[in-house]
């Protein structure tokens, strides 16, 4: 468009001669046909809520600011009008416990009578195996060694002391604890102790032996 | 020895605490660890209103003046030798015992040389004692302040006298096991 760039090159010339002539500021006019500007408040409407509920509310337009608190008490009353304050007395509910028990009959050898507990209580059966639980022995073979004879062809493998041989009702071995269990017959009268050796025999056929024995 | 050990007692006693229940227990053995006599006594739970407002005082009390008097009281076959193993227990079971009182204990110290001898400790009043050939010494530890050489080795040769015939330790391995099943006997009725 060579018309529309010489009417600018004649503006442009215009421009410099009036700056020369005329001063130096460039003035631009503004048209209003170009578009209003739209102007928009920052204001926010806000809604605004009582933090008292409606019926506190209520309250402090019936009654005012008094409701704000609440005061309680009023004239102290005269020592006669005012009631007792009772202590309570805080005892010990423990009390000295029951004793339950048995003793053994004393029979001098003789076939013992029935036995009855001194006192009778709710546990009846505790008691009956109480009275009949076996003795443990735990292997002294440790302590032992060079104390015991032992055979060749054998191998000590426990030994149990004291043992009153001849009051021995039962025994069993723990296997799971290494421990003797030891069931006496509480009527005897023996008193004398031993020592139970477990051996392995090493000969063809071998196996396990028990086998009294003293203490050198 | 052996005639001589004939009715000769042993008493041992076992008070226990635990759970916030507390039980006790006297066995009295003759010298070949057989029961002469056995007591225990009602488990005792106090509150937790009494153990608040007593505190410690209160374990002292329940085991020492309800379960140890009312057991050592009750015991009928008197014994030569009072053994408890809780150091708690051993001053007041010596005040209510007519007899003599030990606090015994295992040790895994080496055998001292032979049978009966007997080296003090540096605890007062404790001893170790060979009670056997062929086990490790014990420790025994007499009541008071000031246990005397020579209260210490009438209790050492009561003790070597029945080591000869049962193991000096184990009744209170029964009496336990005889309390649990009490216990559990009571609780399932």
């Amino acid at each position: 468009m060579p018309w529309a760039r010489k009417r600018v090159d004649l503006d442009r010339l215009r421009e410099n001669i009036a700056r020369l002539f005329l001063g130096k500021v460039s003035v631009r006019s503004w048209h209003p046909e170009r578009g209003g500007v739209e102007t928009r408040s920052l204001k926010r409407k806000t809604d605004a809520h009582a933090l008292r509920p409606p019926r506190r509310v209520l309250g402090t337009v019936l009654y005012g600011a008094a409701m704000e608190s609440m005061v309680s008490g009023g004239v102290l009353p005269l020592p006669e009008m005012a009631e007792r304050a009772r202590p309570e007395k805080i005892t010990l509910s423990v009390r000295p416990p029951s004793v339950y028990g048995w003793r053994r009959e004393e029979t001098g050898g003789r076939t013992p009578g029935k036995m009855e507990p001194l006192k009778t209580g709710p546990a009846r059966k505790g008691l009956r195996l109480a009275a009949g639980l076996p003795q443990e022995r735990e292997n002294r073979l440790p302590h032992a060694r060079g104390k015991i004879r032992s055979r060749e062809g054998e191998i000590p493998l426990a030994f149990y002391y004291p043992v009153i041989q001849d009051g021995v009702a039962k025994s069993i071995l723990n296997k799971e604890k290494g421990t003797l269990l030891v069931w006496y017959n509480s009527y005897s009268r023996a008193f004398s102790s031993r020592g139970l050796l477990l051996v392995r025999l090493l000969r063809q056929g071998g196996g396990l032996e028990w086998r009294w024995t003293e203490i050198q | 020895m052996a005639s001589q050990a004939a009715g000769k007692n042993i008493g041992y006693v076992l008070v226990e605490g635990t759970e916030g229940t507390f039980r006790g227990a006297v066995l009295v053995t003759d010298f070949r660890g057989i029961p002469a006599d056995f007591r225990y006594t009602d488990p005792i739970t106090p509150s937790k209103i009494e153990k608040i407002l007593y505190g410690n005082a209160l374990d002292v009390y329940i085991k020492e003046e309800l379960i140890l008097e009312s057991l050592v009281g009750a015991v009928e076959v008197p014994p030569v030798l009072w053994i408890c193993r809780d150091g708690d227990i051993l001053d007041p079971l010596a005040k209510l015992a007519k007899s003599k009182t030990i606090l015994l204990a295992p040790t895994a110290r080496a055998p001292l040389d032979a049978t009966g001898d007997m080296e003090k400790q540096n605890d007062p009043g404790s001893y170790i004692v060979q009670a056997d050939g062929v086990s490790a010494p014990l420790r025994f530890t007499l009541p008071g302040e000031k246990g005397r050489e020579e209260d210490a080795r009438s209790a050492a040769s009561i003790l070597v006298e029945a080591a000869a015939t049962m193991d000096l330790l184990e009744p209170f391995s029964r009496m336990g096991k005889a309390m649990n099943a009490l216990g559990e006997e009571k609780s399932g009725s």
